[in-house]
């Protein structure tokens, strides 16, 4: 596949979105969530998806999972190692599951808690692997190790209420390898923990893709730590991707006003602003989107172009984002602007860009 | 000095069963610091820290193991009656961090402001709908929404009503827990921002209780950072966060999402 | 599992090839809404019997054919007649009353005793809430019908001693579970927000805590209603409720007990009166629980 979202890199594909598009029933109707996805990971990368609420982002991980409500529609393609998903039948997406793990954000929600860790480990490999107890067991202790947690032979018989947040999600990523699969899902499985522990998660699924040829996606809504530890970032709005870049050029240089709203709008450790520039309104889910591109209301750089239909993405460095001004960048379009300094995001983003060059 | 704070401690004891025995768990320990009128103070930790439980111990949500607490130069009771509580209520208000969780899910925002107007007393009974009014105006909610129920609101505009709620006690200080941690990034913003106006408006002084460094370099003037209870370094925001002289505070900074460098990272 | 569907949303730009799964049809969805329809509707006609028996009743409910005990079904009889040869249709609908009535009695006291209390143990927290728990655990501990004997053995056999006896039982139960949901509500910062301006307990039990867990109490009450129901009819099968000339519908079964052998339909109507009043309650309460939970967010 070529294109924006396509890997860069002639590493092998193992997850790919083809015009992945999702609806669930609200209210007896079909209504859109998530939009014609075009998303590929490849092995051993880590690609973010990065949206806030109503972006769609966790949708498309549950589309992946096959984690849906029984009534939800889904088109277009998922495949897996160029085996669509959607198309399977229920014996065999039962066989490539193990092949997906997932791991979410608050692991106490998805670890039973009266199972000991080893049962939790172990289940996985007796079950989909036909481990002896004895044998499952040995692995899981050598997964502990891989996780980064001490003394797993001790650990091992504990219980979940025994551990803090960010061991047991550590657990959970255990439990997730312990089938070996080939693509891991991690949706905000950070979110819930202390920035330190954060920095260690996220440095252990560094590790993992590198050792092991793993395909992580990453689902965030924190464009800083997309950032800092993804290949490639894809930012999705109202269902849609709407901006991806790859490298660090989506925090240096981005191009979908967005993305520029989402990086102006936090406060930055390093320095303090008077007013943070913020984009009015609020973000939308696919269904309430309007005619056109879906920001178009809040974008304070709109014009015409962006109203009959939902722009394209357009190639720019490192990427491509769906604006029909993605060509412009940040500086352009603050100069043109006709929004004051206070709503000016392009203007904070280019101001920002310039002091870290 | 608005608020001091003297070797303030809190032992929890866990109980296991009725009748079981006690485990102390210190999750305070002599924590000691100051906040002066319309001055803002960021208490910063991680799970664990402690900081939560100082915040509820200084708006009377918790009782302190040992330690003083004054307010205006006059020590607060550590068990306060309905009567302390109240007097306390108009000096310090306390934001939460889950804004559909902070208001009663039955009750409309406009009321639930209205009833801590009428609680005080801070307005005569005829002006009531009219100081709510105002207070919504304040904080950037239309009229019309204080009719609305908590879970008819976005989050960002749940957490105004809840701002607006207390700011009808007409307080010195807002107390402030994690105030946009449960919000988009949007409306963070947009919150951040009319918390500095009525900062400015209202005269406020300011303890936020957060995890986000970032938050405390756009909030904070001053800032106090605690680990398992214990206060590990304090002083203003620049000393703090561009000069960390404590081993645990550089480390907070050099986890967060902006510094962390991942070896041998992304092309 | 292709299917092409013509009912996606305009908004959605349709692929050109579209596949979709659906797990339920149309129909299963709609059958929840439908099941407590029925009951609700069901739940009224039983109402609606009692209130006009003597006007539905065809025959007196006490009048007597001795020469025809245990008869079957017949035009004259629809339901058959009993071990005195009365009419079971009769019976049936006149016994819908003190069947009624009586849970009506029991969960009415149990809620004006049992609510209060589970607040007092709710607030009070300490010594008061152990008190009140124990007091509850002490009746838990006791059979309810073992006690209700005991009681009805003091107090002489009849519908009111029943009542009374069930009353008993009953009051712990709604106890425990106001007791429970306050205390869920306790944790909730609304509560926080409230002590902290210095509202009284009692204010914000009555006016904040107590709307919040209406649902719940609700539900539950339902629920009590068709458990005191049976074991109001338990008590009655055992002889030690509503005595003759009352009917209800368990006193129905003791008698029809003893000659199932010649006739079952004694047995049969009554029992599935019984289950016409309790399923249709169980499927209320649940609705009642469940009713715009529904209403989740999307990411």
């Amino acid at each position: 596949m070529t294109g924006p979202t396509a890997s860069n890199d002639p590493r092998e594909v193992v997850l790919a979105l083809k015009r992945v598009s999702t609806s669930l029933r609200v209210g007896g109707r079909l209504r859109p969530v998530v939009i014609d996805v075009d998303l590929e990971v490849g092995a051993g990368e880590i690609v973010g998806l990065v949206g806030e609420s109503g972006s769609g982002k966790s949708m498309t991980a549950r589309t992946i999972a096959d984690a849906l409500p029984p009534d939800a529609a889904v088109s277009g393609e998922v495949l897996l190692h160029g085996e669509n998903l959607l198309a399977m039948n229920r014996r065999r997406r039962r066989e490539v599951q193990p092949s997906i793990g997932m791991i979410f954000q608050d692991p106490r929600a998805f670890i039973d808690p009266l199972w000991r860790v080893e049962d939790h480990l172990t289940e996985g490999l007796r079950v989909h692997r036909g481990l002896s107890r004895t044998e499952a067991r040995a692995r899981a202790i050598e997964l502990l190790n891989t996780v980064g947690i001490d003394q797993p032979e001790r650990r091992i018989h504990q219980y979940p209420g025994e551990m803090s947040g960010g061991m047991l999600q550590r657990v959970m990523i255990a439990g997730a390898l312990s089938v070996e699969p080939a693509v891991l899902l991690a949706d905000e499985a950070t979110t819930a923990l202390d920035v330190t522990t954060q920095a260690g998660i996220v440095r252990l699924l560094d590790r993992l893709r590198r050792e092991r040829g793993l395909a992580v996606l990453f689902i965030t809504h924190d464009l800083a730590l997309a950032n800092a530890i993804c290949d490639r970032v894809c930012v999705m709005y109202a269902g849609r991707i709407v901006e991806v870049r790859g490298g660090k050029r989506i925090f240096d240089d981005p191009r979908h006003p967005y993305t520029m709203g989402l990086l102006a709008a936090r406060p930055k450790v390093d320095s303090r602003s008077q007013r943070l520039p913020v984009i009015q309104g609020t973000p939308i889910n696919a269904m309430d989107a309007p005619q056109g591109c879906p920001f178009h209301p809040r974008c304070p750089y709109v014009l015409p172009e962006c109203l009959p239909q939902v722009p394209p993405m357009i190639p720019v460095e490192g990427g491509a984002a769906r604006c029909v001004r993605a060509e412009e960048g940040a500086a352009r379009l603050s100069a043109s602007s006709h929004v004051g300094e206070q709503t000016d995001v392009a203007l904070a983003v280019s101001e920002e860009g310039s002091e870290c060059s | 000095m608005l608020l001091e704070v003297k070797n303030l401690s809190k032992t929890f004891q866990l109980r296991s069963g009725f009748l079981g025995r006690a485990t102390p768990l210190q999750a305070v320990s002599d924590v000691s610091f100051a906040v002066h009128p319309h001055g803002s103070v960021a208490i910063v930790g991680e799970t664990g820290s402690g900081k939560s439980t100082v915040a509820r111990m200084i708006v009377g949500l918790e009782t302190p193991t040992t330690g003083e607490i004054c307010i205006d130069g006059r020590q607060l009771s550590v068990k306060p009656n309905l009567k302390q509580r109240r007097e306390r209520a108009r000096q310090m208000q306390m934001v939460f961090q889950n804004p559909f969780l902070s208001l009663d899910a039955r009750q409309p925002v406009g009321k639930a402001i209205a009833e801590v107007i009428a609680h005080h007393g801070t307005v005569e009974k005829s002006k009531i709908d009219a100081r709510v009014a105002e207070l919504l105006d304040a904080v950037g909610l239309a009229e019309r929404l204080g009719m609305s129920r908590p879970r008819q609101l976005s989050g960002g505009q749940c957490q105004r009503a809840a701002i607006a709620r207390a700011l009808a006690a007409e307080p010195e200080m807002l107390v402030l827990d994690e105030p946009v941690s449960a919000l988009d990034v949007s409306t963070q913003a947009q919150i951040l921002n009319l918390l500095a106006d009525l900062r400015d408006q209202f005269g406020v002084g300011v303890l936020m209780i957060s995890h986000d460094l970032a938050l405390v370099r756009h909030i904070s003037d001053d800032v106090v950072v605690m680990h398992r209870g214990r206060v590990v370094e304090a002083g203003t925001v620049q000393d703090v966060l561009d000069s960390p002289r404590e081993a645990y505070t550089q480390q907070l900074l050099a986890a967060i999402p902006e510094r962390l460098s991942l070896s041998g990272a992304n092309n | 599992m292709t299917t092409t569907n013509s009912g996606l949303d305009v908004l959605l730009e349709p692929a050109e090839d579209v596949r979709h799964k659906r797990y339920g049809s149309r129909l299963l969805r709609a059958l929840p809404k439908v099941v407590v329809g029925v009951s609700i509707v069901v739940l009224v006609a039983i109402v609606l019997c009692a209130i006009f028996a003597p006007l539905l009743a065809p025959y007196s409910p006490n009048a007597p054919d001795l020469l025809n005990p245990y008869a079957a079904p017949s035009a004259a009889h629809l339901f058959g007649q009993d071990s005195a040869g009365r009419d079971i249709l009769s019976r049936l609908l006149f016994g819908a009353r003190l069947s009624l009535l009586g849970p009506t009695i029991v969960i009415l006291i149990a809620f004006a005793v049992g609510v209060p209390l589970g607040f007092a143990a709710a607030y009070s927290g300490g010594w008061a809430d152990i008190a009140i728990s124990r007091v509850f655990d002490l009746i838990f501990a006791f059979p309810a019908l073992l006690l209700a004997i005991v009681i009805v053995a003091t107090f002489g056999t009849s519908f009111y001693s029943a009542v009374f006896a069930v009353t008993v039982t009953y009051i712990p139960l709604m106890g425990r579970v106001v007791r429970s949901a306050c205390l869920v509500e306790r944790q909730k910062p609304y509560v926080e927000a409230c002590r902290l301006q210095g509202y009284g307990s009692w204010r914000i039990l009555l006016l904040h805590v107590a709307p919040n867990i209406g649902r719940i109490l609700v539900s539950q009450t339902t629920l009590y209603f068709a458990y005191a129901l049976l074991d109001l009819a338990a008590l009655s099968f055992l002889g030690l409720g509503a005595q003759p000339p009352q009917i209800d519908w368990g006193s129905m079964l003791e008698n029809a007990n003893q000659g199932v052998f010649q006739s079952a339909t004694g047995v049969i109507f009554p029992a599935v009166a019984i289950i016409l009043l309790v399923v249709p309650l169980n499927f209320v309460a649940d609705w009642i629980l469940e009713y715009n939970r529904g209403r989740g967010e999307f990411r």
